[in-house]
């Protein structure tokens, strides 16, 4: 009589329970945004007078871990205008003091 | 012209014996979604309500709403529920027998709930055809069952710095049964 070799009917059972991994235990597949930062907003200090310029930039994070660095895809607002406008994520400064929100 | 006598024509063979009905059906949907290179399939129950009218051995144009409850994480870790619109067309032929095979064609359109950062659902639009069988019980009712495929749209979704575009096909077979009056 023939008898199942011990470790391979474990290895068989071992790929056979992988094999039962459901398809929602799976990350979703289209990717989703995990989290947006802001890059350059440190150098927003050297806007010290009218006509200074600075370039901020997006760094976006996926749930499936990749990234990408993007500034004109986003919709960029000013609160005051009059003190920094902002345009695709390039800042130029109107006045020479002020506080804004971008 | 050519396109008036068409109208004509279908108009003429939807009328033929034409009679309204309406029905239930239970579908096991399978569908199957395309995303570049990579694929996920998930199965889901779909149940419709539809309602039509014309000759079931002729031409018979139907409208019907489906409801399906995806358990899937094909979008978002909770993809939810979906409802769907559909117009269809049907040529089908008298074999005997109180049997009717058919063939059909036709359009959706529907929306699906996701739990997404930019979207809480999703639109999409699909081609549809199929083929099936109608037994016809008695002058009220008649059981259906079919085979349907869909190639299904799905609205662009927005990753900030990209777009992605879905595609996904959805196989379905189906029991039915329709009531006539």
């Amino acid at each position: 009589m023939n008898y199942l070799n011990p470790p391979l009917l474990s290895l068989a059972l071992t790929f056979l329970l992988l094999g039962c991994g459901s398809e929602s235990d799976k990350p979703p597949l289209v990717p989703d945004i995990a989290s947006i930062s802001i890059d350059g907003y440190e150098n927003v200090t050297l806007l010290r007078s009218v006509g200074h310029q600075v370039d901020l930039s997006a760094n976006v994070l996926y749930t499936d871990g990749a990234s990408s660095v993007t500034a004109d895809e986003l919709d960029w607002e000013s609160n005051d205008t009059s003190t920094i406008s902002v345009n695709n994520g390039h800042l130029t400064a109107n006045a020479n003091h002020g506080s804004v929100s971008i | 012209m050519r396109f008036f006598s068409l109208l004509v024509f279908f108009y003429v063979s939807l009328y033929a014996e034409a009679a309204a009905y309406f029905g239930l059906s239970i579908e096991d949907s399978t569908e199957f979604f395309v995303l570049e290179d990579e694929t996920r399939d998930a199965s889901t129950p779909q149940y419709k309500v539809k309602a039509g009218y014309g000759d079931i051995g002729g031409y018979t144009v139907e409208a019907s709403f489906s409801y399906m409850d995806y358990a899937t994480n094909i979008f978002s870790e909770n993809d939810g529920k979906a409802l769907m619109l559909d117009i269809t067309l049907y040529k089908g032929w008298d074999v005997g027998h109180n049997l009717y095979p058919y063939v059909d064609v036709g359009i959706g359109m529907g929306e699906m709930d996701v739990d997404r950062e930019l979207e809480s659902s999703l639109s999409f639009s699909s081609f549809n055809f199929g083929t099936g069988l109608r037994y016809v019980i008695n002058h009220t009712y008649d059981f259906d069952i079919g085979l349907n495929y869909k190639l299904r749209t799905w609205q662009t979704i927005s990753l900030v710095s990209h777009k992605i575009n879905v595609t996904s096909h959805l196989v379905n077979p189906y029991i039915g049964i329709n009531f006539h009056f």
